[in-house]
Parts: C-alpha cells; structure tokens; sequence
C-alpha cells in the first residue's frame, strides 16, 4: 500500500512538473512570443508586489493570497461535494429506474439546468437581489454583526451552484449511463432467469461489480468546476483564484497566472491520487 | 436494507433544504436594517475616539458628537456657558486693621458702601479679630488699593510686608525657619499664595528680622529663594475663580458629572508628560481645587481676559474611568467605545469598521430628534447607488468613481464644504543660515504660485490661508497679507541677500560658491505633506532654490528635528484654534526647548501683542491687536502658510435637514449646512427629512443590515 501511494505520489509530482513547464511556455508563448510583451517568463520575481492581490484582498503580498484560497476551496468543496452526493445518488436511482419508460426524465431537469450558462444564473440572481433585497449582486457592504457569517456562506453557494448543477448533470448522466451499459450485459438476463429479483441484480451484482469504476469517476467533474470556477467567480465579482487569474491575465502578472494553474492541476492531482488509493484499497486496479 | 437506499436517495433533497433554508436566512437578514438611523458612507473605518490626538474627517465627527466641551460656541462663535454653567472672577482683599474695633469699624463702614466705590460689587465680607477678608466682584488691578486706600488711615495696621518667594514647598520650608528663628515673634501675621509665595506682616524691630531671614535663606539658595520687602502694607489680594458646573449633566454609563471629573482632567492634562499638555495653556491658574460636588475655585495669579477660553479646549474626562492611569489596557479600551456626556452615545461598533450611535437618553441638554446615527461602510459604488436610490444612505464619503458618477448625476447629491480646520505651513527655523534673513524667507512666499500646490478632491479642499484666527470670529474679518505670487520680486530679493543664479549649476550659489540648499523635513506617514513638499519643492526650484525633502517618521520629526530645534524647514500642519491666544506659538518664551515657538522668532513688538491680545477685553481693541499681529507676523514671515483645507461632506440631496431648538422650546428646520461655528456645533442637528420613503425597516437592533 505504502509503495502504491508513493508511487502514485511521485506520478502526481511529475504531473505537476509537466503542468508547470506547459504553463511556462504557454505564458511566454502567449505574452513574449505573440504578444510582444518586453517581460519574460524569466524575468520575474516571486518577491516582487502582487499587483492584482492588492485590488482582490488589499495586500499585495503573497500573503494576501490565503483568503482568496479559502473561498475558493469554499466553492469547489461546495460543488463538488454536491456533485458527488447528487450526482451518484440519482444516477444510481436513474439505473435502478432504467425499466421505466420515462426514466430519462430525471435527468432532464439537471441537463436543462446545466445547458443554461451560469451567466443567466447571475442576472436572476443580480435581479433577485435588487429588487427584493435592495443589494446589488453580493452586497459585500452587507456585515453579519453576531452569530454565524451566514452572508459567506450564501455568497459561496451562489457560485457554487451553476458549477454544481453542471457538475451534477454530468456525472449523473455518466454515473448512469455506465450502470445501465453494465445493467445490458447477458450475464443480468441470466440472473432473472435464474429467479434473481430485480434489487438483488442491481444492489448486489451490477453495483457491486462497479464498484470500483464508479469510484473512478468520481473526479471526473472536478475540471470542469474548477474552469467553470474562473468565470462564475469573475462575473460574480466573488474574491477568488479565479478573480486571481483573471486579474492577473488582465494585468499580464505571470506569477499570478502560474501559481493558479498550479493551484488548480494540484487539486486535481491530488484528487486523482486520494481516487487511485480508494480504488487500489478496494482491489480494483 | 431499504431503508439506507432510500436515505441515500433522498439525501440531495437535505442540500436543496439546506440552500432554502440558508436563503431564507439571508433574506431575513436583510430586514432589520438601520430603520429611521441617519445613516454616513465611510471610507475608511472609525478610528479610536482619542481626545487628546488631531484627529479629523467622520472620526473626529463622531468623537464630536459622543462628547461634549465645557463651554461652547454660539452662532456668533462667542463663548456660552454650557456644563459649565458659570463662572465668577472675584478679588480677594485681606486687610490688617488696627484692632479688633477698628475691623468692626472699617467692616461697617463697607457695608453700608462707604469705602466702596462705583465699580465695586461685594460678594462677601468676613471679619475674624482685627482681619477683615472682603471679596469683590471682578478682577481690576487696581481695586485692592483703592478699596483700602478709601479707609480711615487709623484703621489700618502698621505692618511691613515681607513677600518670600521659593521655588516650591515654602510652608514646609518657613515652617522649619520658625522653629529656630529668634526673631520670629515680629511675625504678627502671615499667609500664603500656593506653593511658592509667602507675605509676612512683621512689627517691630524689622531689621533684626529681615538679617535672620536672610542668613538663613542663604544657606538655602536650591529653592531659589527672593525676599522683597513690599513696604508699609497691611492688605494682601488675590484673584479667584469661581466654577459652576451644572448639576444635571451625566455621562453615558449614567454617572453625574461633577467637579471631581473637571479636577481629574485638568490634573492629568496639565501634568508633565500629559498626552495633551495643556499646563502652557491655563499658565494664569495657580491652583484648583472643588468646592463641593458641582463647584470649583482656582486661584489665579494671572487674570487675562481668555481664560474661559482655556477651559473650552479643556477635554472632560470621566474620572471613575480614568483615574488608573496604570491601566494602559483600560484607557484602549475607553477611546475603542469612549464614555462621554455629549448628544449620543456609543451602542456598538460594526464589524466593518463602522459604528452606531444612539441618542442619548439622559442628555442634560435638549435631546436630538435623529435618534440613530449609522457610520458603516459601502463597499461598491453599485451598492452605495442603490442605497442612495432606496434612502439607505444620507451622508457620503465619496471616492472617485462616486465623485465621476455624481459628475455626471447632477441634483442626486449636493456638497457641504465644512469651515477650514487645518492649515499647512512651512515652519522655518530662523536660527540657521540662510533662513535668519528676513529676506530669504520673504522670496521662498513670493515664488509659490499656491495654484499650482493646493488641490481639491472629493473629500477635502485646499485654499489659501485667510488668518491666523478661526474664520467667522469677528476680530478675524481681514484676510492675513501674505505675499502675493511675484517671481521677479522673489528673485531680486535673493539677489540682494547675495545669492546669485549661477547658469552653469541651475541654482542659486553664495559668494563662496556654495549652493543654496534647503533641507525641508516631512513626516513621511503623511502622504499630504509629502505632496506638498514635493510641490513646493517644484516651485522653488523655479527661482533656483534646491530643496531636499526628508522625509521621516513622525517620532523622528518631532523628538529629533522639533523638540530639539534641529531643522531647517519642516512642513507641519496645525488646527486652527477657536482661542484668540497664540502666545505659545509665537512668543518668543516659547523657544526655549519643548516651548510651542517652533519657529525661533523673537520680536518685541510680537510679544507685546501677543500680551495685549491675552488681556484685552474691548472687542475693538482685540480686532486692532489681531490685525496687528497678522501683519507682523506676514512681515516677518516666520513660517511660510501654505494653505488651509476643510472637509467637503457629500449628502443625498434633501435627505437631512437641521431641526435646532428655539429659545422658546419650538424646533427651528433648515436645510442641512454648516454654521459659523462649523460642524460641531450643527452635526447633533441633523436629521433624516424622511423625503425619500425607505423599506419598513425596524432599529438596528437586528443581528445585520
């Protein structure tokens, strides 16, 4: 097991190298080689003042970074935990359904949802917030003085939510299409016909058997929350990675636009190695 | 187990809960907002509510409106009673009768006003043996001897008054010379002015004693001892000062205010070493004690005509807060949410840097009718539009994107340009070279196009200063002659003093070659200052004067370039004061080390003003000296003035009226403005119009806005 994870480990690290040196040279390719920027990738200082923090979170050193993180974290653990709750439990109750003729219905509401850009869900929000609320978009003038910092939290999953409902669309859809591709293979019919009931087909033969590939697909959203983090971040006006990058991108900040593409392949990285060690324990490789 | 499948199908509805739910906060949370509360945009977070620091903008707005002074300002800016409630001067005059019939006699003979002249109100007579105590109304100088000069020669004691003066402790000290004193039997009556004046009434063989006096206080020389023999005299006087504090003011925690609080302040303000040292301001007062719990007397051994003025820049402290001066911790703690008596009082700081504020019930004065005040901040420009839309905000501080969308709103906000309180000199050290010529420092004021210098943003303006004075004063109606903007003048002067533009340098150079360099210190946290010296810099480097700022900080300035004198220019900024006295600043007594005279100017006629200024009384007279004083001082220039800047309050337009009381106890309403008094004065006034309905909003009880 040990020697698995620092297998895996050394995988993810080399990972991580490979994204770095691709970030580099997309940087000078885009700024210094088609962009004609006078700066290079080489030239820059880590020590140097982060400009685009200073506008983000008030201080522009690196320090100022750490609060950022956090409500990012905030959101991608919001999206993504909703996801993977929705996501597995109603895929699997979509297979479970699949003798239903209108089974694939269930999944319309979130497909519907999820082909509506979060752009459309800003402005019903904005809408929302103006007129019954009388607060423009996230109101942060808005100070809960005692208990809990609800507004933070509200704040967070508004963003998080067109990121969830997309992520939850898909893995629905995957997480039930590979049960039923899997529900559709010859040994199923030969277990009704040996008397089986259809729960115990699916509970203990279908699942059981996918097990570990639904496992591995339980990262399967998480880039496309944390792309889709970047522009709901910035059209929310939410403090951010995404804003970060954003930001930096705008102000030609290389650190800025390296450390966020590390931030992000590391969360996917690790991700991907918390998932190989769960699938590894349960003796699926 | 179907049980656990259906919990696990079910279990996205416990996030669709969750979010409704988490919505339905929110949206509560959004109610209860500021209700009917008088609510200012700030920028930056109300600082600590420090009486004794320059503070300015809504900080000093609010510490203004939590506490009140002792005496304040009409709408003609003259001096009204206010917790103090009156004051009384009185003379008292001890006189040495010749007996105890003869005190009887002269006592009589003052009650039925025989030995009194015109002028002379008495407020108390007293007579205990052959010493008859009268108080006269007033401070006169001469009334002392006049009053006894209209008594029977034959009343009167034949005594010779021996004033003794030391250094301190002159009770202690005559007490251990009497002790084994042999001629101390000629002493036949002896009293006291505080700590450092004795008069003795010697009879008899006065010689004999005055030789042992002064043996003995020659072998005392460390109190610094002065013996003058006044003459034939059986009468000593003294000034008092009576206090009247009212009885009915309170402070906020619900505690009297009584003279044990004014002791108390004006104890640790005129202290050495006191935050704010106020000792050079009440000079005139030797001593200060309470009479019972709303009354105080002070001897004076000065009596000028601006006293009450010191006791109106006099901060009232509480003193069951204060008096641990030990606890560093506490007195934090009372300028985070201070104790004051004034119009509100402190309910609570926000989370964001702001504050509230709520009337106060138990304000001796008329109450407010605007029982909120809300200072909270709006972190963008929609959310302050939208408020200012929705009656949420009344006040503004702007910042530049609320300024380019006012621009370009006209008739949604309108500005109120406060009084100027702070001017911006340049003090110049007149002790060093070149800046000991007159003629120099005359140049440096007339190369300075004060155009090109002052500015004006949203939150403040800048314009050339007016006087010496506060504005609105009436002895302050004539503008300060400074030097008007005259480069060729400013030039031919320079070249008298020697200094010549050498072409090939770009600068100005003496006889010996050398270039004329300035050093002017800045305090660098002050980015203000740093701007105007650095514009200044620019402009005299136009008649080939090089500048070189430095800037440093602020502790730096003051111990090291200030205190010591060790400068040549340092460009300060004060607050203009409502008193009339500027003898600390430019007297020449000022110079000596720690003194308010910065600037090292010593001039007779000046300090002859200065005086005249502090005594006068006829208003007249105090707008001739006034006037006076501003042309010397212009004359000799020994600072350059830069400017003066005020606040500039943005307001949503008819949002706030001011509903003052009346002498006859109606409200009188007005449109939102400063009065002559300035900000002070009208702020506790004002009050939401209510013209702009606003949601049903409760107080700011609720757990948020």
């Amino acid at each position: 097991m040990i020697r698995f994870f620092g297998q895996r480990l050394l995988v993810m690290l080399v990972r991580l190298v490979i994204v770095a040196i691709l970030l580099v040279t997309a940087i000078e390719l885009g700024y210094g080689v088609l962009g004609n920027s006078d700066v290079h990738v080489w030239e820059v200082s880590f020590s140097d003042p982060v400009v685009p923090l200073a506008e983000l979170s008030g201080s522009s050193t690196w320090e100022g970074m750490i609060p950022l993180l956090k409500s990012s974290m905030l959101i991608v653990g919001l999206a993504w935990g909703a996801t993977v709750l929705v996501g597995y439990s109603w895929g699997i109750l979509a297979a479970r359904l699949r003798q239903f003729k209108g089974h694939h219905l269930f999944l319309v509401p979130w497909l519907v949802l999820a082909s509506i850009p979060g752009f459309w869900w800003v402005i019903q929000v904005a809408i929302y917030s103006y007129f019954k609320w009388e607060r423009p978009g996230f109101a942060n003038e808005v100070v809960v003085e005692s208990g809990p910092d609800l507004m933070q939290w509200w704040n967070a999953v508004v963003v998080a939510i067109p990121l969830g409902v997309l992520g939850i669309s898909v893995q629905m859809r995957v997480v039930s299409e590979r049960i039923r591709e899997e529900a559709g293979l010859p040994f199923v019919r030969g277990l009704h016909r040996a008397g089986y009931s259809e729960s115990e087909i699916f509970y203990k033969n279908i699942l059981r058997r996918l097990t570990g590939e639904l496992v591995r697909l339980s990262d399967a959203t998480l880039p496309l929350i944390l792309g889709g983090l970047i522009f709901v971040e910035v059209a929310f006006r939410y403090e951010g990675m995404g804003s970060f990058l954003i930001s930096s991108l705008q102000l030609s900040y290389f650190p800025g636009i390296f450390v966020t593409g590390i931030w992000m392949a590391g969360i996917i990285g690790l991700a991907a190695l918390i998932r190989e060690m769960v699938v590894h324990s349960l003796g699926d490789d | 187990m179907f049980w656990l499948r259906t919990l696990f199908y079910v279990s996205p509805l416990a996030i669709a809960f969750a979010v409704v739910l988490l919505f339905r906060e929110v949206s509560h949370l959004q109610l209860p907002g500021v209700g009917e509360a008088l609510t200012t945009s700030i920028r930056e977070p109300i600082g600590p509510l420090d009486l004794f620091t320059p503070i300015s903008g809504p900080t000093r707005e609010v510490r203004d409106l939590i506490f009140d002074p002792l005496l304040i300002r009409d709408d003609d800016l003259n001096l009204r009673p206010h917790i103090i409630s009156s004051w009384d001067s009185q003379t008292v005059i001890v006189i040495r009768c010749f007996s105890e019939e003869a005190a009887g006699e002269a006592e009589a003979m003052i009650m039925s006003e025989e030995y009194l002249d015109e002028d002379m109100t008495v407020l108390g007579l007293n007579r205990e043996g052959s010493v008859l105590t009268v108080a006269l109304e007033g401070f006169i100088p001469d009334f002392e001897t006049r009053l006894v000069g209209n008594f029977d020669p034959g009343l009167l004691g034949d005594y010779l008054l021996v004033r003794l003066r030391l250094k301190h402790s002159i009770q202690d000290s005559l007490s251990t010379f009497l002790n084994s004193s042999v001629e101390k039997g000629q002493i036949k009556m002896l009293d006291f002015e505080g700590d450092e004046v004795a008069n003795l009434f010697v009879k008899g063989d006065t010689d004999l004693f005055l030789r042992e006096l002064e043996l003995y206080y020659d072998s005392n020389l460390s109190l610094a001892p002065e013996i003058e023999v006044v003459g034939q005299q059986s009468f000593t006087s003294s000034q008092e000062l009576s206090i009247q504090l009212r009885g009915d003011v309170k402070w906020h925690d619900g505690r009297p205010v009584t003279s044990a609080d004014l002791l108390f302040s004006y104890g640790e303000l005129t202290r050495p070493g006191s935050p704010m040292p106020l000792k050079g301001t009440f000079w005139f007062l030797e001593s200060l004690e309470a009479v019972d719990e709303f009354s105080l007397r002070g001897v004076c051994q000065d009596t000028p005509a601006v006293m009450m003025e010191s006791f109106e820049a006099l901060p009232l402290l509480p003193a069951h807060l204060l008096s641990d001066q030990s606890d560093e911790e506490r007195w934090l703690k009372f300028v985070e949410s201070p104790i004051g008596c004034g119009p509100y009082r402190v309910e609570r700081r926000r989370e964001d840097g702001g504050i509230v504020l709520a009337v106060f019930e138990g304000y001796f004065g008329t109450k407010p009718e605007q029982e909120w005040n809300v200072y909270r901040r709006f972190d963008s420009l929609e959310s302050k539009l939208l408020a200012l839309r929705s009656g949420r905000v009344d006040c503004l501080v702007p910042d530049e994107r609320f300024s380019d969308w006012s621009m370009r709103n006209p008739g949604r906000v309108r500005q109120i340009r406060c009084l100027p309180r702070i001017q911006y000199l340049v003090a110049w050290n007149l002790d060093t070279e070149p800046l000991d010529q007159n003629s120099v420092r005359t140049a440096l004021a007339k190369s300075v196009d004060l155009n090109a210098v002052l500015t004006e943003t949203a939150i403040s303006y800048q314009e050339p200063v007016w006087s010496l004075f506060f504005p609105g004063l009436p002895y302050a109606n004539r503008a300060l002659p400074l030097p008007l903007l005259d480069l060729k003048g400013a030039e031919n002067l320079l070249d008298e003093a020697g200094y010549l533009f050498d072409e090939s340098q770009g600068a100005r150079v003496d006889e010996a070659g050398v270039v004329l360099t300035l050093k002017l210190s800045v305090n660098e946290a002050d980015s203000e200052h740093v701007r105007l010296a650095r514009a200044l810099q620019n402009q005299w480097a136009a008649i080939g004067v090089v500048v070189e700022i430095e800037e440093v900080s602020w502790e730096v300035l003051l111990n090291q370039r200030l205190l010591t004198r060790e400068f040549e220019g340092v460009l300060l900024s004060w607050e203009i004061p409502l008193k009339r006295d500027r003898y600390e600043a430019f007297h020449s007594r000022g110079v000596e080390e720690g003194g308010g005279n910065l600037f090292g100017l010593r001039n007779q006629v000046v300090d002859e003003l200065l005086i005249n200024l502090r005594e006068e009384n006829r208003p007249d007279m105090i707008a001739v000296e006034a006037h006076r004083l501003q042309d010397e001082i212009v004359s000799l220039q020994p600072c350059f003035f830069i400017g003066q800047s005020g606040r500039i309050i943005t307001i949503r337009d008819e949002a706030v009226e001011v509903v003052r009381p009346s002498a006859g106890g109606e409200s009188i309403r007005s449109p939102a403005g400063i009065g002559k008094a300035g900000l002070e004065r009208s702020r506790p006034w004002w009050r939401r119009s209510g013209k702009i309905s606003t949601s049903p909003l409760t107080t700011p009880e609720g757990r948020g806005e």
